[in-house]
């Protein structure tokens, strides 16, 4: 049960607003956990509040057994828990590799006076970190766009570049925001092959997303958040059969997307 | 390969300061504007890396560079040290003073931080001026003497340009590295840095307090090549002047400082000298300014991406737009 | 035969050469550059010095005394030490003979192994003890033009000493000059039977100072010493003084004794008394009159004591330049002639004479005790 990233009794408070009432959540390593709900049921509060973004006022959070409740994001990170941003964060004019690379921070071994003299470990390393990010760049299809300014890509391939910044930093579990949204089909298939091939390599990840085939497709178990709360949790298919399910959420879906029809 | 063509910048300057230095040098008064311009420049570098890279606007830089003169000076005029075994007290006694400062302020806003760079360069000031025995008071410290082998002034032009080129080599050896890219990350957007695993605050004061080691040597080799200290040597203005040079020049471009420091030092001799000049200077400030708001290497990289575009889509190369068009 | 000849008339081409040459050498104007504050600061006196300076040459017609003709240009040091060494390199590349300035005394420390290196002889018109410290290693290269802070604290303090104060508190800016002030008067007033007793400072903005009054007056001070070169301050001063209640003798150093603070201050400073260097703008002697008068030729009132520190060290290089007639004239050769230059002409007053021991040349007897009278400084008999 200590196994996996657990967070248990998530409480969030925005002010009069209170954004998660006692959530509980478990991504187990080499598993994919679906999470849905309908536009601010508090999904984007919930990464927030397991990666140190936003300080809960109550529940706790741990890996593998090892508390990290109230850790600063970056703490966070070097337990091992990588997260994207539903909204791409990316400075316009790096190169999509160098953003990629990036990702890779919190892996670097060598020190900032190593770097600064740029002694030959330190250029070994840094040789090294390319590789990855080119590795990563060529599994999500994003090879070509390597020296191509973020600012110039549409808000899909934006994503896709977020979701390779967080898959290669080597985190054991990666928790993805909407990463599939405007995405074309091909690029979706090749986006749930490498979520799939990273479940594969033992890793565990935490998929909000909005796309109910792909969700099918990759998550063995599902969460539906309703108002901070979650209103129920199982394989996709029993809960996407839940009459609250489909009530609260999958009536809003049809405005989101039209992936609705889909499922039935 | 690609090792060299990462460190374009500083085979850049190499190559200019190889160029020009032998031409200048045969001018006396050519020769000394070479080495304050140099040390001039290594105080606009330590700008460029904590308002270009960290983010930090900087109005303290003077006065780490007089605790760097000071160290010189107090070190070998009153102690008797060999000069050169000043140099590490030059180097790391900003950075011990930065470091905390910077680690207490980093969280605040950038005005507040600003501000507190402010004080921070008044209270190094003022100290200095209190510390009579120590630090000669407003007198100063006379008689520093020079590096050893190093005498002459167009040997200290060489010196001081050495440094410059040395202090280019490590600032883009850090641009390069993974410290460099969550600098840049950080400086737009702290939340995304920290997702990344950076410790913003964490990072910010080490590159401030690297760039305060940076002003540190540039006040060392002031004080060995002047051979005079004293609180008015290297005072607040020049820690604006520095922060101007930077930003002209383009503070987060590795050589915008250095380009800025020539253009600003050149306006200042250019103008006609009278009273007026602070307004010619200032007029000319705010042209430069408004045209190139991210400063002269801005404009140029601008010019230069509008370029390589043009070329690219002659040659048939594909464009991100391409790209795009043709996902599948 | 023939080569007796060539001989001979190389001889003879080699003296005419040799003979146009030095002729040439003699109707080169000599070189002097003035590195001075013409902005910044320390400008309040170094722009009298430049108009002094300007002024004389137009009267000379650029032609000393025994009949060379010389030349000088104008450097701005910005008050600021590394510009008057920026300065001071480019005067000597312009081929200067002699520097007047720079202004600032940490302008000359800092330009004085410049001096040296590239032999050429600085004369500073400025009162800062170090500039003459024989322990420089550029001292020979260092003329006063002034006397120097210590001979000013002295006079005004023995001045002080006739009267029957015994306990003196100062008042000083916070600067290089105030802070020199302080020490000095510490060092002689107790050979005159004066003990400071209290301190109190403030920096040049400052504008109310009555905690710094009311401090020296609890002090029990009889007398207070103005260590200050700022107008505004002294003004300040004087009036937070009668507010609360310090109503003893207050004496100022020469910085005070500027026109722009005996025109500007109220009755509260009448009878204050001040050191000056000479008094140029109320009781000329008759070679500052003369002076006074160039001065007003050129378009220039009298402000104080800049205009007469300027002409000193003009007049000096002058002097050592008429010394050496028929010579070619080198930084070397004037430094050399400096060193000894005795008795030269000058507009102010008091003997001065320079020697190796001895770069101050300016003492007690170019300094006058005046006195706060109805708005002017009056020389006290
Ligand atoms: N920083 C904040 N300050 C105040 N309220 C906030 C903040 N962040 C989120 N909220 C509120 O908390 C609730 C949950 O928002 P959240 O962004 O977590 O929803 P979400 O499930 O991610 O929605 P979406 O599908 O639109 O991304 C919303 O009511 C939102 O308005
Ligand atoms: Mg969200």
């Amino acid at each position: 049960m200590s196994g996996g990233l657990v967070a248990k009794g998530m409480e969030v408070s925005f002010g009069g607003v209170r954004a998660l009432r006692g959530v509980d959540i478990v991504v187990s390593p080499g598993a994919v956990m679906g999470l849905i709900g309908r536009n601010g049921s508090g999904k984007s509060t919930l990464f927030n509040c397991i990666t140190g973004f936003v300080r809960p006022s109550g529940g706790r959070v741990s890996v593998d057994g090892k508390d990290i409740t109230g850790m600063r994001p970056h703490q966070v990170v070097a337990k091992g828990v990588g997260r994207t941003f539903q909204t791409p964060r990316l400075e316009a004019r790096t190169s999509v590799l160098t953003a990629v690379t990036c990702g890779l921070y919190a892996s670097v071994r060598s020190s900032l006076v190593g770097a600064l003299f740029g002694s030959p470990w330190a250029m070994r390393e840094e040789r090294l970190l390319r590789e990855r990010a080119e590795a990563e760049m060529e599994r999500l299809g994003l090879a070509n766009l390597r020296h191509v300014e973020v600012g110039k890509l549409s808000l899909g391939l934006l994503r896709l570049v977020e979701v390779a910044r967080c898959l290669v930093s080597g985190a054991r579990f990666v928790m993805l925001d909407e990463p599939a949204a405007g995405l074309t089909s091909v690029e979706k298939d090749k986006l749930a092959a490498e979520v799939r091939a990273v479940a594969a390599r033992g890793l565990g990840v935490l998929l909000v997303e909005h796309n109910i085939d792909m969700v099918r497709q990759l998550c063995r178990s599902v969460a539906v958040l309703e108002t901070g709360n979650v209103l129920c949790q199982g394989t996709p298919d029993e809960v996407l059969r839940n009459d609250d399910v489909i009530r609260s959420y999958l009536g809003a879906l049809g405005d989101i997307e039209d992936a609705a029809g889909g499922w039935q | 390969m690609s090792f060299v063509a990462r460190r374009g910048n500083t085979l850049v300057l190499a190559i200019c300061v190889l160029i020009a230095l032998p031409v200048v040098t045969r001018n006396a008064v050519w020769t000394d504007s070479a080495a304050l311009l140099g040390i001039y420049a290594l105080l606009a570098l330590s700008v460029g890396l904590s308002y270009g890279q960290a983010g930090i606007l900087t109005l303290s830089q003077a006065a780490f560079a007089s605790l760097g003169a000071y160290a010189a000076a107090i070190c070998t005029v009153r102690w008797g040290w060999p000069p050169l075994a000043d140099l590490p007290v030059a180097l790391l006694l900003p950075a011990l003073i930065a470091f905390p400062v910077a680690r207490l302020v980093a969280r605040l806003s950038p005005l507040a931080t600003a501000l507190s760079t402010l004080a921070i360069g008044s209270i190094i000031a003022i100290a200095i001026r209190s510390a009579d025995d120590f630090t000669g008071g407003y007198m100063g410290i006379a008689g520093v003497p020079s590096i050893g082998f190093v005498k002459a002034p167009a040997s200290y032009a060489w010196l001081i340009w050495a440094m410059v080129v040395i202090v280019v080599f490590l600032y883009e050896n850090l641009c390069h590295s993974a410290y460099g890219r969550a600098l840049n990350v950080l400086r737009f957007d702290q939340a995304r840095a920290a997702a990344d695993g950076v410790n913003p605050p964490m990072l910010v004061s080490a590159a401030f307090a690297i760039s305060s080691s940076i002003a540190g040597v540039s006040g060392w080799l002031y004080a060995h090549y002047i051979s005079f200290v004293s609180p008015e040597s290297l005072d607040a203005h020049l820690s604006i002047s520095a922060l101007l040079m930077a930003v002209v020049g383009g503070a987060e471009f590795i050589l915008g400082p250095i380009l800025g420091t020539l253009l600003l030092d050149g306006l200042t001799r250019l103008l006609p000298a009278a009273e007026l000049q602070g307004v010619y200077y200032g007029i000319a400030l705010i042209v430069i300014l408004l045209v190139a708001r991210r400063g002269i290497f801005g404009l140029i990289e601008g010019g230069l991406a509008q370029v390589r575009q043009l070329r690219r889509s002659r040659s048939g190369e594909v464009t991100a737009l391409e790209i795009e068009a043709s996902r599948p | 035969m023939n080569l007796r000849m060539l001989r001979a008339l190389a001889i003879c081409v080699g003296a005419v050469a040799m003979i146009a040459g030095s002729a040439r050498a003699q109707d080169a104007p000599v070189k002097i550059g003035a590195v001075l504050s013409l902005s910044g600061p320390a400008a309040v006196f170094g722009i009298p010095e430049r108009d002094a300076i300007q002024a004389i040459v137009a009267k000379m017609s650029s032609t000393t005394k025994g009949g060379r003709k010389f030349e000088i240009s104008f450097y701005d040091d910005k008050s600021n030490p590394t510009e008057a060494t920026r300065a001071v390199n480019q005067a000597i590349n312009d081929k200067v003979v002699a520097i007047v300035g720079p202004s600032t005394g940490s302008g000359i420390l800092a330009a004085g192994p410049i001096a040296q290196r590239l032999s050429t002889p600085l004369i500073g018109p400025a009162g800062t003890l170090a500039i003459t410290d024989p322990k420089n290693e550029f001292y020979p290269w260092i003329f006063r033009a002034a006397p120097s802070d210590a001979s000013d604290v002295r006079a005004i303090l023995q001045d002080m000493a006739k009267g029957n104060a015994k306990k003196v508190g100062i008042f000083y800016q916070e600067d290089a000059y105030g802070k020199t002030g302080v020490d000095l008067a510490r060092e002689v007033g107790p050979s005159l039977g004066l003990n400071v007793v209290e301190t109190a400072s403030a920096p040049y903005t400052a504008t109310d100072l009555t905690a710094q009054a009311t401090k020296l007056r609890n002090a029990g001070a009889q007398a207070v010493f103005l260590q200050i070169s700022i107008a505004a301050l002294g003004s300040s001063f004087v009036k937070a003084a009668r507010q609360v209640g310090l109503s003893v003798p207050i004496y100022a150093n020469a910085g005070l004794a500027q026109r722009s603070f005996a025109e500007n201050v109220g009755n509260e400073v009448e009878g204050l008394r001040i050191v000056s260097i000479g008094n140029l703008p109320y009781d000329p002697t008759p070679g500052e009159a003369e002076l006074a008068k160039m001065l007003e030729a050129a378009g220039k009132q009298p402000q104080g004591w800049g205009e007469l520190t300027g002409s000193n060290a003009l007049m000096a290089a002058l002097g050592a330049i008429d010394r050496q007639k028929g010579k070619d004239i080198t930084g070397a050769s004037m430094r050399e002639t400096l060193e000894s230059l005795c008795d030269f002409d000058k507009f102010a007053r008091g003997r001065v004479c320079y020697s190796a021991k001895d770069h101050d040349g300016w003492h007690e007897d170019a300094l006058v005790i005046t006195e706060v009278r109805n708005k002017q400084f009056r020389s006290v008999p």
